[in-house]
């Protein structure tokens, strides 16, 4: 990530909580591109979009939106940035209307006519009262919002989870679309690796509040491998090499985010190494198997 | 700030409609029943009842956790807070002017226009209104709907603890209490004169609300949503 103008930039953030912390964030997001923020429940992903918003403070560390800093320049930060919360809460007795009404003349660049066309596009009922509609709904509802008026960033908070598998792929076409003038970005956080297998350009993993990886999707699934064999080929050396490793009956299936040093030390042995995918990626890191825990930071 | 009084309008219509329908009922019912309240009990009450719409309009938010919502809208905290704190006066103020519009022209009312339209009712109803917002907005914004209730109650079982220990002890501290500022109010009435004494309570009302809004704009802006 060279782009010397990011239009997102965490660098050593850290934030702490009675019962977690988010410690030494640093990634960055160049204009025109989708980032995948990915990470099991309670990982730190949403306090990481939270403290973007400004709506948490970080105890350590900078970040930087377009340039600035949005604890102290909120207002110009939040008026180029379209949002989805994880779960989008408007008062509930209003109409999409009424709701779309109270909201949009914040942002200078508001388009009430893009809105109404996203949202019968969406299948959101405009007259509808937003609680009478399923929680996908209000989501599109949300990203109707948040896609109308032009953002340069979208902040996605777990916005395909509640949406159907149809609705999803429609949205990740849209964001494709959205970022192909090389302007906008869009920050995308998903339990769902399989959409961001499809869309995202970068991955940023979050585990534990520690950040595992943040690179290009093509340098994760370049860089990671699963490997299948025996549990024997397991030693004090062996299972440093891996990233995590789950143990069985089986034999033992392990992520390796070196695939050279791996087939060095166990040549002429009898081991399978396949392709990973972002879900193994996730499922790997620092598993717990029967065979043990094998957790291994390593720098991005 | 404008937009963020718009949105609270939007947001709260129908909660405002239907609680002004039912303090004007109130209100109605009080200014007819003769033995209910004089002029000025009648000026607290309606500044005491309307004055606890804006602040519902805050913890409705904080209740259906809809603050990170409009916290995350290109707007700053400190804005969202003097919006808060003007739309809650421009509220309470036409409630009150409301109350006072009933209790004077409403049928069978034992009111004159003369009796509420005076300065001890229209002081009493001011100063009724800015003591509780300036009271409770600062701690509706930092702890929501869950701080109201909790300040309400803590008032409430502290006025009972005190006046429980007044009585048990046979302590005659309550009356000295009483007698202490209502000795006060009258030396200073004495003092600066009619005109001067409403001045000097105009000008302490308006240095409370204006201290209660910095207090309210500083921890707003340190709230974590």
């Amino acid at each position: 990530m060279s782009d010397p103008n990011p239009i997102l930039e965490l660098r050593g953030v850290g934030k702490a909580y009675e019962s977690f912390a988010l410690r030494d964030v640093s990634f960055s997001l160049p204009r025109g591109y989708i980032m995948g923020l990915i990470g099991p429940n309670g990982a730190g992903k949403t306090t990481v979009i939270k403290m973007i918003l400004a709506l948490v403070r970080p105890d350590a560390g900078r970040i930087r939106v377009f340039g600035l800093d949005p604890t102290l320049e909120g207002e110009a930060v939040r008026a180029r940035i379209g949002f989805v919360h994880e779960n989008p809460v408007f008062h509930s007795a209003l109409s999409a209307e009424r709701a779309a009404a109270a909201v949009g003349p914040f942002y200078p660049t508001w388009d009430e006519a893009a809105f109404r066309s996203l949202a019968k596009e969406f299948g959101v009922p405009l007259s509808g009262k937003l609680k009478t509609l399923s929680h996908g709904t209000r989501t599109r509802f949300a990203l109707a919002v948040a896609l109308a008026h032009n953002a340069d960033l979208l902040l996605l908070d777990e916005p395909s989870s509640g949406l159907d598998p149809a609705f999803r792929r429609g949205l990740l076409d849209r964001l494709a679309g959205v970022i192909e003038g090389g302007d906008t970005a869009v920050l995308f956080s998903s339990h769902i690796t399989s959409d961001l297998d499809r869309v995202a350009d970068y991955i940023t993993f979050i585990q534990d509040g520690v950040l595992r990886i943040s690179e290009t999707k093509e340098e994760v699934l370049e860089r990671h491998a699963l490997v299948k064999g025996d549990v024997a080929l397991l030693t004090e050396a062996t299972r440093t090499l891996f990233v995590g490793i789950v143990t069985g009956d089986f034999g033992f299936v392990g992520l390796t985010a070196d695939v050279e040093a791996v087939r060095d030390a166990f040549d002429g042995e009898s081991f399978v190494v396949d392709p990973a995918t972002l879900d193994d990626v996730v499922f790997y890191t620092g598993r717990t198997g029967p065979g043990g825990l094998r957790l291994h930071d390593h720098s991005v | 700030m404008r937009r963020v009084i718009q949105k609270d309008l939007i947001l709260n219509r129908n909660v405002i409609l239907i609680n002004m329908s039912v303090f004007a009922a109130c209100l109605a019912f009080f200014a007819v029943w003769p033995e209910a309240f004089s002029p000025r009990a009648y000026a607290g009450f309606s500044s005491l009842m309307v004055s606890f719409l804006p602040v519902s309009i805050v913890t409705r938010e904080d209740k259906v956790r809809a603050m990170a919502l409009g916290c995350s809208l290109p707007v700053s905290r400190r804005t969202i807070v003097k919006a808060r704190f003007l739309l809650a006066l421009i509220l309470a103020f036409l409630g009150v002017l409301g109350a006072f519009l009933l209790g004077a022209f409403v049928p069978f009312s034992k009111f004159e226009v003369g009796d509420l339209f005076a300065p001890g009712p229209v002081l009493m109803a001011l100063a009724g209104m800015t003591l509780i917002l300036s009271l409770l907005l600062p701690f509706t914004l930092r702890f929501g709907v869950q701080g109201v209730m909790i300040f309400l109650i803590a008032t409430q079982v502290l006025g009972v603890v005190l006046f429980t220990t007044v009585k048990v002890t046979g302590s005659v501290v309550d009356v000295w209490l009483v007698d202490g500022i209502r000795g006060g109010i009258a030396r200073l009435h004495e003092a600066a004169g009619p005109v001067g004494f409403n001045f000097l309570l105009a000008a302490a009302l308006v240095a409370l609300l204006w201290v209660s809004y910095l207090v309210s704009a500083r921890i707003f802006e340190r709230r974590e949503l």
